[in-house]
């Protein structure tokens, strides 16, 4: 990105917390990040790491009553802040200006609306298209997204459609307002990898054509290095560190991303029979978080006093920062 | 000779329908499939959803009963055994399953459930050895805290959870190992936990194992050969060391090919397939691949090529295959 774009989005010490029996406890804590228009942001982490509240606070899609955010908790968007916009703002931005695609494409799409229907109610509330031009827009939409027979399918139901194909009803929804902004929740987790590259690509070739920005939220650390521009790690509710792709793969500095890029099994590398490097240990609960580092007791290169103070997130190169006392040394490493 | 050998091995599910609730269709989940397994490999078996390698490993500890085909264990058929041969065929072969959550019962703690398959299947150990203590052996070789053993599953992540269902596949110390999708459900830093351990028991206790995962890199990783399936037959038979030189189907081509990458440097175009996959009611005569093969000739929408040994430990079903 150069220094003239302007981010379209700014996350800044966004904080989640959720009211549970046992106690307020807070899933994301003090994340900050910006989006630019035409990246591909992805945002990396383990079960539990919050990735996804991250993406449901931005959208405002936890419920009310159990959860909040802490005070200071800025997302900037447009000059507005989305944590304190009134629900008709929101609806404004949500589907129109940000839109979201799910992991379970079954479970996101209304079985008993047909596929037209559901395309044709974004269109309805956010544009002033007449009925006859929606339908057009939609099908339209269809075959953007390279969806077979598009006539046909646009009056099935979401059953009769294979998994790969109901993604890419999700993403011609996300897409007909022709959004600033698509959150991708792990797209293509529940698909097979022939499917999952038909989807990658086809959100690679979407960015190019609209310029969308895109926050894509992954386990998959294969899916990163095939369609990202720049990396958030997260860990325990933390950033722990975000890096321009390249550099984060050739060059980890915080040892949990380097752990994290060794435990995978590599293709083509004939490493078969091999151990693989693991990372030791549990991710710590939410509610029962160490005063100091949160990697701090799986972490190899750990002493007091990452038990005893937690790092701050800091800039540590250009486009870089890691939350860490003891960075790693910017050498090659897990290639 | 080798230890398991399958020959032809179908499985077709009835599909009932209409008034009468008459079989109306079958569904075609293996069809044909022909392998051996040798003393102490581990054979991977890949292929996308709906392929029929978990309906293959359900068939081979007989949780489903082919319906065609045959195999044999150790030399003795075991397609058609009975009730009492089959609890000394399930006590040399185990199977580890996908989600180690529904698969173990939440009622039983660890202890309940290792020791309810000791006396089961190794009553005469346990009538001289304290049960208990091949337990708790249990629960340590699994990598467990010894105070696990009074827990309820639901008091363990999901990795723990496999480390048990693991456990329980080795209470009745067997020779072979179905493991299915073992650690797709897995976090990748557990996956790696798990694959490990797999790897340590399987030294330890001399198993053999059949290894079925989507993952390709994960059965490169841990696999010494592999069987690419694909609606119910197999495609490809090669050895996983050298997997991307001599993967020569255009299925396993196209699967390597979609696979996603180990670093951003190796960024290129994924393969992406056009076309849907064929229905298993209604198989097309030829070879099931040809509608989606970037190289299909009109011979191959005609008959099926076989499953042909192409040069030593390679087989391919491909008629455009040297």
């Amino acid at each position: 990105m150069s220094t003239e774009t302007k981010p379209v989005l700014q996350v800044e010490h966004l904080s989640t917390c959720f009211k549970t029996d046992q106690g307020v406890v807070t899933a994301i804590d003090d994340v900050s990040f910006d989006l630019y228009p035409g990246e591909t942001l992805g945002i990396v982490g383990e079960s539990g790491s919050g990735k996804t509240v991250t993406s449901k606070s931005i959208m405002r899609l936890l419920p009310e009553h159990l959860s909040f955010q802490k005070e200071g908790s800025v997302v900037r968007f447009e000059g507005k802040n989305l944590v304190t916009a009134t629900e008709d703002e929101m609806r404004e931005v949500r589907g129109a200006r940000v839109a979201m695609i799910f992991q379970e494409p079954m479970t996101s799409l209304n079985p008993v609306f047909t596929i037209g229907w559901q395309l044709d109610e974004a269109l309805k509330y956010h544009t002033d298209l007449d009925r006859a031009a929606r339908k057009q827009r939609a099908i339209e939409m269809l075959k953007l997204v390279e969806m077979p027979n598009a006539e046909r399918r646009f009056d099935e139901y979401p059953h009769q459609l294979s998994g790969g194909m109901r993604q890419r009803v999700m993403i011609a929804m996300a897409l007909c307002c022709e959004p600033d902004i698509l959150i991708a929740d792990e797209p293509t987790t529940a698909l097979d990898v022939t499917i999952q590259a038909q989807i990658l690509r086809l959100m690679d070739d979407l960015k190019h054509k609209t310029n969308t920005a895109i926050m894509l939220i992954t386990h998959d650390l294969g899916v990163v290095a095939q369609t990202c521009d720049r990396v958030l790690v997260m860990y325990a509710g933390r950033v722990v560190e975000s890096a321009p792709v390249h550099e984060l793969f050739d060059a980890p500095r915080h040892p949990y991303t380097k752990a994290l890029l060794q435990s995978i099994p590599k293709s083509g590398r004939r490493e078969h029979g091999k151990r693989l490097p693991t990372i030791a240990g549990l991710v710590p609960s939410l509610f029962d978080l160490p005063p100091g580092c949160r990697f701090a007791a799986r972490c190899a290169y750990r002493d007091e006093h990452c038990d005893a103070v937690e790092p701050e997130l800091v800039d540590d190169a250009p486009r870089r920062r890691v939350r860490c006392h003891y960075p790693l040394p910017a050498e090659e490493v897990a290639r | 000779m080798s230890l398991l050998q399958v020959e032809g091995l179908e499985m077709h599910f009835p599909v009932r329908g209409g008034l009468l609730n008459r079989v109306v269709a079958h569904v075609h989940a293996v069809n044909g499939v022909s392998f051996e397994v040798q003393r102490g490999e581990i054979l991977g078996v890949v292929g996308e959803s709906g392929c029929g390698k978990s309906t293959l490993g359900k068939c081979l500890v007989r949780l489903n009963t082919p319906s065609g085909g045959a195999f044999r264990y150790d030399g003795v058929d075991y397609t058609h055994a009975d009730h009492e041969e089959l609890m000394d065929y399930r006590s040399r072969v185990q199977m580890v399953f996908q989600d180690p959550y529904s698969s173990l019962n939440p009622r039983l703690t660890i202890r309940d459930c290792l020791t309810e398959v000791i006396l089961f299947h190794r009553p005469h150990e346990a009538e001289v050895r304290d049960v208990d203590e091949m337990v708790l052996e249990l629960v340590q070789k699994v990598g467990l805290r010894a105070d696990a053993v009074d827990k309820y599953p639901h008091e363990f992540s999901g990795g723990q959870r496999q480390r048990i269902g693991i456990a329980r596949a080795l209470a009745c110390n067997p020779e072979f190992l179905i493991a299915d999708e073992p650690v797709s459900a897995l976090d990748v830093s557990i996956q790696a936990q798990v694959l490990n351990l797999l790897m340590d028991l399987k030294d330890e206790f001399g198993l053999t194992l059949i290894f079925i995962s989507h993952d390709l890199k994960v059965i490169e990783h841990f696999c010494d050969r592999v069987l690419v399936m694909y609606l119910g037959n197999v495609v490809e038979e090669l050895e996983c060391e050298t997997l991307h030189e001599s993967a020569q189907h255009p299925y396993t081509r196209a699967l390597l090919g979609a696979n996603p990458i180990n670093h951003p440097r190796e960024r290129r175009e994924l393969t992406v397939l056009e076309g849907d996959v064929p229905s298993p009611f209604d198989l097309p005569p030829g070879c099931a691949f040809a509608g989606r093969c970037p190289i299909a000739e009109p011979r191959c929408s005609e008959s099926r090529p076989p499953l042909e040994e192409k040069r030593s430990g390679h087989r391919a079903a491909c008629f455009l295959v040297e």
